[in-house]
C-alpha cells in the first residue's frame, strides 16, 4: 500500500505543480471559485423560490436529466480515446511494479483530491438551497450521497469502457459509443416538442438522479425504484471495474501530454490542433483554398495565408458551427419583438466567444512558428495587421449576412437592420483588437506561463468594460424606437469610437510585437 | 542604392561580430561577455557542451532575444540601430523548428519569400531549384504536418535560403538529416562560401564541426574560450598536431572550467530600466 499512496501523492504533486507555474493561476482560481460561488447561490435562490411557488416537479426531471446526460456524453467521448495516460506516467510508472488496478485506483483518488475544490460551487449550491428550502439534514445528506454515488458510476463507467476500448477495440465498441451518445442526447429534442419520448418515461440512469433529486428538493423521499436504480448502476459499473482491471492493460496505454486546467505549456492543445489540421485538411474541408503568389500586396497575401489557416485547423467551421447552434437554439423566438433579444444574444456570443474561440486559436497554432517572421527584416508587423484584418472581416461578415437575411425574410425592419449592422461592426472592431491584444501580452517569453483561460478571461473583462457603449446604443434602438436621425447621429459615434479602440489596440499590438522575446 | 547597400561595408571582411555580448534569464547567466567574429566566406562553428549559451548567442543574433549588454554588427550593420533591415543579410534554422504544420512545402516557401520581399519570379524560381536540391519535389504538395523531422528540417533551410542570405545562421543542422542529406547541405554549403557568403553553424556534435567548418569557436558558460582552425587550436590546447577537435574541446573547456572555479564570481551588467534608471540619473 506503500507505492499506491506514493503514487497518489506523486499525482497530487504534479498537479499542484502546474499550479504553482504560473502566479497566474492563483488569480483565475480566485476568480472561478467567486464568480462560480455567487452564480450557484443565485441559482439555487431561483431554483427554491420555484419549489416555493408550487411549480410541478415533473417538469424539472426532463430539464435536469438533458443537463446530466450532457455531461455524461463528454465522459463518452473520452472513452473514445482508449486508455490514456500522461506521459510522465507512462515512462515511469507503467514501468515500476505497480498493478493496473493500484494505478487506477490511484488516480481515483488523486482526481478527486484535486478537482473537488472546483466542485466547491456545487457544495455552496447545494447548502444553499437546503438553507432556503429547510431540508432535514438527513435529505440534504442523501441528494449528496446520490450524486456522489452517481459520480463514481460515471468514473468507473469511464475507466471500464476506455479499457475495453483499447484491449478490444475496432469500429464495433467506437460504434456502439456513439450510438449510446445518441440514444442519451435524443429524448432532449422533446423538449423543443421534436421528439415523442421524453426522458421522464425512460429508465435512463440520468432519469432515476434527476427524479431522486427533485423528489429531495420538494422535501420528499426519492422514489424507491429510482434509488435502487442508482444503486444498481453503481453496483453494476464496480462489477464492470473489477473485471476489466483483472487484465493488464498497460501495453495498451497510450501516452498523452499532461493536461490540467492551470496547464501552460500548450503542448496537449498543440497536438490536439494536429489532429484538426489532419482531419480539416482533407478534401471535403479544404474548400479549394490554398497559397499563391497571385496576392497583389503583402498583406493581402498574409491575409489569404489567415484565412487558410482558419480554414485547414478547423477553427472557421467550429465558429461557423458555434454561430449555427446560437441561431439554431433561438429558432423558437420566432415573433419579431420575441427574437430581438435573442439576437443580441447571439451576436455578442459571436463577437465575445468566437472571437477569443479564433484567436485563442491562433495563438495555439502560431505562437510556436512566430520565430519566421520575426527573423525577416518586415518583423511582425505585417502578420499582425493581416491578423487583425482577416478576423474583423470574418467576424464582421458573419453575423452580417445573417442579419441581412433576417431582414429579407421580413423579421427585422431596415432601422433595426441598421443598428444591428452597426452593433456587429462595433462588436467586431472592438472584440478583434482586445482578443488579439490580450494574447500577444501573454505570448513573450517573459509572460508565457500563462493558462489560456486566463488569456480569455482577461480578454472577456476588458471587452466587458470596451463593449457597453455599443450595448446601450442597440439597447436604445430596440427599446426607445428613437427615430432616424438620432440613430444616425449615434451610430456614427459609436463607429467613431469603435475605430478609435481598434486604432489604440492595434498600435499597442505592434508595441507590444516590436518588443516580444521568443 | 538603399541605405544598407550604402552603409553595410560589403568591402568589410567581417560578416558577423559579437562584442562583449552579455544575457541572462531566469536567473541564470547564458553569456558572459561573449565575443565572436564571423570572416566573409568561411563556415564558422560554435560548439560547447549544453547550457553553455550557444542557442541563446544565436537567438540574440537573429533577434528572437534581446542583449542586456554589448553590441552585434551582422555585415557592419550595428544591430541596435537597425534592428530590422540587418536581417535582410540573415537565414535563420532554429534548433527545434516549428513550421506552419497547415502549409504544404510549396506554400511555406512561397510564405517565407514573401515575408522577404522576394519578387514573385525569384520565389518560384528558387522554390524549384531548393526543391530540387532537397530532393522534395515529390513532397510539394504535401502539408508539413505530413513531413518526417528530416524534410522539415530540409524545408527550413530551403526557407532560410529563398532570399540568398549574406550569412546563414543554422542552429544544430544536421539533426535528423540522412547521411546522404548531410553530404548534399555540405556540397550547398561550400557553393555559398565560394560565392563570398557566410555559414555559421552552432552544434554539439565535433565531429560535424570538424568536418564541415573552416573555424571554430568553443564557448563554454557563455564565454569564448578560444577560436580558430583546428591547427590553431591544438596549438592553443597543447594537445599535439594528431589531437581531434573533441580532444582539444575536452582540454579547453576542463582548463576554462578549472579557471572559473577559481576565479571570484563575475556581476551580471545591471539592466537598463527606463524610466526609473533616466529619472535616477537626472
Amino acid at each position: 500500500m506503500g507505492a499506491f499512496w506514493d503514487l497518489v501523492k506523486m499525482k497530487v504533486k504534479v498537479f499542484l505543480g502546474t499550479f504553482k507555474a504560473s502566479r497566474a493561476n492563483l488569480a483565475l482560481f480566485v476568480f472561478f471559485i467567486l464568480y462560480f460561488t455567487a452564480a450557484s447561490i443565485g441559482l439555487s435562490m431561483v431554483l427554491a423560490d420555484t419549489v416555493r411557488k408550487g411549480s410541478n416537479p415533473i417538469l424539472y426531471i426532463d430539464q435536469f436529466s438533458a443537463f446530466i446526460n450532457l455531461f455524461f456524453v463528454l465522459v463518452l467521448m473520452g472513452i473514445l480515446k482508449g486508455f490514456t495516460v500522461f506521459e510522465y506516467e507512462y515512462n515511469m510508472v507503467l514501468t515500476s511494479p505497480v498493478t493496473p488496478r493500484h494505478y487506477l485506483v490511484a488516480n481515483v483518488m488523486a482526481d478527486l483530491i484535486t478537482y473537488s475544490v472546483f466542485f466547491c460551487p456545487f457544495f455552496t449550491a447545494l447548502g444553499a438551497i437546503a438553507v432556503s428550502l429547510g431540508l432535514s439534514v438527513l435529505l440534504t445528506l442523501l441528494t449528496f450521497a446520490l450524486s456522489l454515488i452517481f459520480l463514481f458510476f460515471l468514473i468507473l463507467l469511464k475507466i471500464s469502457f476506455s479499457i475495453l476500448n483499447s484491449v478490444y477495440g475496432g469500429l464495433t465498441i467506437k460504434l456502439a459509443i456513439v450510438i449510446l451518445m445518441v440514444l442519451l442526447l435524443l429524448p432532449a429534442l422533446a423538449i423543443f416538442g421534436y421528439f415523442p419520448l421524453r426522458y421522464r418515461d425512460l429508465p435512463y440512469p440520468s432519469t432515476l438522479l434527476a427524479q431522486s433529486i427533485i423528489s429531495l428538493i420538494y422535501n420528499e423521499l426519492p422514489p424507491t425504484e429510482s434509488f435502487i436504480g442508482i444503486t444498481l448502476c453503481f453496483l453494476v459499473s464496480l462489477a464492470l471495474f473489477f473485471v476489466t482491471t483483472r487484465r493488464n492493460v498497460f501495453p495498451f496505454a497510450k501516452p498523452t501530454p499532461l493536461m490540467t486546467p492551470f496547464d501552460t505549456s500548450m503542448r496537449a492543445q498543440t497536438l490536439k490542433m494536429s489532429t484538426n489540421i489532419r482531419y480539416f485538411s482533407r478534401s471535403v474541408f479544404r474548400l479549394g483554398v490554398s497559397l499563391n503568389l497571385s496576392s497583389k500586396s503583402l498583406t493581402q497575401f498574409l491575409m489569404k495565408k489567415e484565412f487558410v489557416r482558419m480554414v485547414r485547423d478547423g477553427s472557421l467551421f467550429t465558429s461557423l458551427l458555434m454561430f449555427v447552434i446560437f441561431s439554431a437554439s433561438s429558432l423558437d423566438t420566432r415573433t419579431e419583438q420575441g427574437s430581438m433579444p435573442a439576437w443580441i444574444f447571439i451576436l455578442t456570443f459571436y463577437s465575445l466567444i468566437i472571437q477569443s474561440i479564433l484567436i485563442s486559436q491562433w495563438r495555439i497554432g502560431e505562437s510556436e512558428t512566430l520565430w519566421i517572421p520575426l527573423t525577416s527584416h518586415l518583423g511582425l508587423e505585417h502578420t499582425a495587421k493581416a491578423l487583425l484584418y482577416s478576423l474583423v472581416l470574418i467576424s464582421f461578415v458573419v453575423p452580417a449576412a445573417t442579419i441581412c437575411f433576417l431582414t429579407l425574410a421580413g423579421l427585422i425592419t431596415p432601422l433595426l437592420l441598421f443598428a444591428f449592422l452597426v452593433f456587429a461592426a462595433s462588436l467586431s472592431l472592438i472584440g478583434c483588437s482586445v482578443n488579439l491584444f490580450a494574447a500577444i501580452h501573454f505570448l513573450g517569453k517573459k509572460s508565457k506561463a500563462v493558462p489560456s483561460y486566463m488569456i480569455m478571461l482577461v480578454s472577456l473583462l476588458l471587452l466587458g468594460l470596451l463593449v457597453s457603449p455599443a450595448f446601450g446604443y442597440l439597447i436604445l434602438c430596440l427599446i426607445l424606437n428613437i427615430d432616424f436621425v438620432v440613430n444616425f447621429v449615434s451610430a456614427a459615434f459609436i463607429l467613431i469610437y469603435s475605430c478609435a479602440v481598434f486604432y489604440l489596440l492595434s498600435k499597442k499590438i505592434r508595441e507590444k510585437f516590436l518588443n516580444i522575446e521568443l | 542604392m538603399s541605405w544598407s547597400e550604402t552603409r553595410l561595408g560589403y568591402e568589410s571582411d567581417l560578416m558577423l561580430q559579437l562584442f562583449d555580448v552579455w544575457k541572462a534569464y531566469d536567473g541564470f547567466q547564458a553569456l558572459r561577455g561573449l565575443n565572436l567574429e564571423v570572416k566573409r566566406g568561411e563556415i564558422f562553428g560554435l560548439v560547447g557542451p549544453n547550457g553553455a549559451g550557444k542557442t541563446t548567442a544565436l537567438k540574440i543574433i537573429v533577434g528572437l532575444l534581446k542583449m542586456d549588454k554589448g553590441s552585434i554588427r551582422v555585415n557592419g550593420v550595428n544591430i541596435e540601430d537597425e534592428p530590422y533591415g540587418y536581417k535582410k543579410f540573415i537565414g535563420y534554422v532554429p534548433e527545434v523548428i516549428s513550421l506552419p504544420e497547415y502549409l504544404t512545402v510549396e506554400e511555406f516557401l512561397f510564405y517565407s519569400g514573401k515575408i522577404r520581399e522576394v519578387p514573385n519570379e525569384e520565389i518560384r524560381e528558387r522554390v524549384n531549384f531548393y526543391l530540387h536540391a532537397f530532393e522534395l519535389e515529390d513532397k510539394k504538395k504535401t502539408m508539413i504536418l505530413l513531413l518526417s523531422r528530416g524534410m522539415r528540417q530540409k524545408a527550413a533551410i530551403s526557407s532560410a535560403l529563398i532570399h540568398d542570405p549574406e550569412l546563414l545562421i543554422l542552429d544544430e543542422p544536421l539533426i535528423g538529416i540522412d547521411p546522404a542529406g548531410q553530404h548534399r547541405l555540405k556540397e550547398l554549403f561550400v557553393e555559398r562560401i565560394k560565392n563570398g557568403k557566410s555559414v555559421f553553424i552552432s552544434t554539439h556534435m565535433l565531429d560535424t564541426a570538424e568536418r564541415m567548418c573552416n573555424r571554430v569557436a568553443i564557448i563554454h558558460r557563455g564565454r569564448n574560450v578560444a577560436t580558430g582552425d583546428l591547427k590553431s587550436l591544438q596549438n592553443i590546447s597543447k594537445t599535439g598536431e594528431n589531437s581531434t577537435l573533441e580532444e582539444v574541446f575536452l582540454k579547453l573547456t576542463e582548463e576554462a572550467e578549472k579557471e572559473i572555479y577559481e576565479a571570484p564570481t563575475e556581476e551580471p551588467p545591471k539592466k537598463k530600466r527606463g524610466f526609473l534608471r533616466t529619472f535616477g540619473r537626472t
